[in-house]
């Protein structure tokens, strides 16, 4: 891979950076949106059991991949992963209003919600050479 | 819109509603609530109405569904006020019960009746999407009261869930995982439901119902972890156009 999803997440956060204007905003969240998404995929591939479910698109199918893991996986792995589907979901619409929903405001506000949806994503969907890392629970660790 | 229980007893309902603003729920224990609850027994002695009715709310702030069901139909059982509906309303949606809130708002909610104005903001964060637009559409046809204001958002969410077929009761099955959580919680869902609509064919349509909480990022995800079993305990059916999910307050 020539460009990892990290980078791109770094790519909206330079965005974020800088942003001062209505398409600044609109730009990050699509690279917030795509990194997650890559993100996403590299975490759904590295489930140890797969739930191929179609979608209208690629987009579509990955959210409901995760929306719907298989039974075979624990417990906790099937809501962790249900979980990031809401989180992704939520970052897909917000990319859709980004660019493509131009009459209605999308303000600051927004950006960085979408971007804190990012880097969380990000924080709990990592894998390690194929395999997902295990994450503690941060209640469990209080 | 805060989802606020309103009294006439208003040194009372001010003492009640601080109580609901610290967004947990109230130790019956604690010296505060036992002289609250004195207080409202003291109205009761009074005006057995309005007492009922705040021992209604107080019953609510303890994460009391059926004792304060109780008290609110004492009131209503003495005097049919629209505000008391409103509080047993509020109550139900505070402390997470949306689908049994949209059952007494199908109820309660029809123009004739009197209380759709009282009851209507409470309705936009609590799931009742499509009745609240029928309900408006009904009171207007009727010319029983001048015309409610609906925002924007709400009704992109109305059209986007006619759109893809969801139901009110499909919408409220959801919000009802989120009160399981926050209950296990002893939180108050709060009032400030923001509902997110996406209406662009070919690239996403849906809905999204978020509840701001407090907490880290991560304290937060393992909330929506929650969420995610407590749909699945409740054998909650998916659709890719709706979900419900929590988000760090700001």
């Amino acid at each position: 891979m020539t460009c990892a999803p990290l980078s791109l997440l770094d790519a909206a956060k330079k965005i974020q950076g800088c942003a001062v204007v209505e398409s600044d905003f609109r730009a990050a969240v699509n690279r917030a949106y795509y990194a997650s998404y890559h993100r996403c995929r590299t975490y759904y591939a590295a489930l140890p059991y797969l739930s191929v479910l179609k979608g209208n698109g690629v987009h579509e199918q990955l959210i409901n991949n995760l929306k719907f893991p298989s039974g075979k996986l624990s417990d906790n792995c099937q809501e962790r992963t249900e979980a990031l589907a809401k989180y992704l979901r939520d970052l897909c619409m917000a990319r859709a209003l980004a660019d493509y929903d131009l009459d209605e405001e999308f303000d600051l506000k927004k950006m960085q919600d979408s971007l804190l949806t990012a880097e969380l994503i990000f924080e709990v969907s990592s894998t390690t050479k194929g395999k997902i890392d295990d994450v503690a629970s941060p209640l469990a660790q209080a | 819109m805060k989802l606020v229980p309103q009294t006439r007893s208003s040194e009372l309902t001010d003492k009640l509603n601080s109580v609901l603003h610290r967004a947990i729920f109230a130790d019956r224990n604690s010296f505060e609530m036992r002289a609250l609850k004195r207080e409202c027994e003291q109205v009761r002695d009074v005006d057995p109405a309005v007492g009922w009715g705040l021992l209604g709310s107080y019953n609510g702030l303890l994460g009391d569904i059926e004792e304060a069901a109780r008290c609110y139909k004492a009131s209503l059982a003495l005097a049919n006020n629209p505000i008391v509906h409103l509080n047993y309303y509020a109550a139900m949606g505070n402390l997470g019960y949306f689908s049994m809130a949209h059952d007494y708002f199908l109820e309660v909610s029809k123009p004739e009746l009197g209380n759709l104005s009282s009851l209507i903001s409470n309705a936009e964060s609590m799931g009742s999407f499509q009745t609240i637009v029928q309900r408006v559409e009904q009171a207007e046809a009727m010319n029983l009261q001048p015309k409610l204001q609906l925002n924007g958002s709400f009704l992109k969410a109305v059209r986007v869930l006619r759109k893809v077929d969801l139901s009110d009761e499909f919408v409220v099955r959801h919000l009802d995982a989120v009160g399981d959580v926050l209950r296990e919680a002893k939180m108050f869902a709060d009032g400030d439901m923001e509902v997110d609509a996406c209406d662009i064919d070919g690239v996403f349509v849906g809905v999204t119902c978020i509840f701001r909480v407090d907490g880290t990022a991560l304290e937060v995800f393992e909330l929506n972890q929650q969420l995610a079993k407590a749909e699945r305990v409740r054998s909650i059916e998916k659709h890719l156009a709706f979900d419900v999910m929590f988000k760090p307050a700001a």
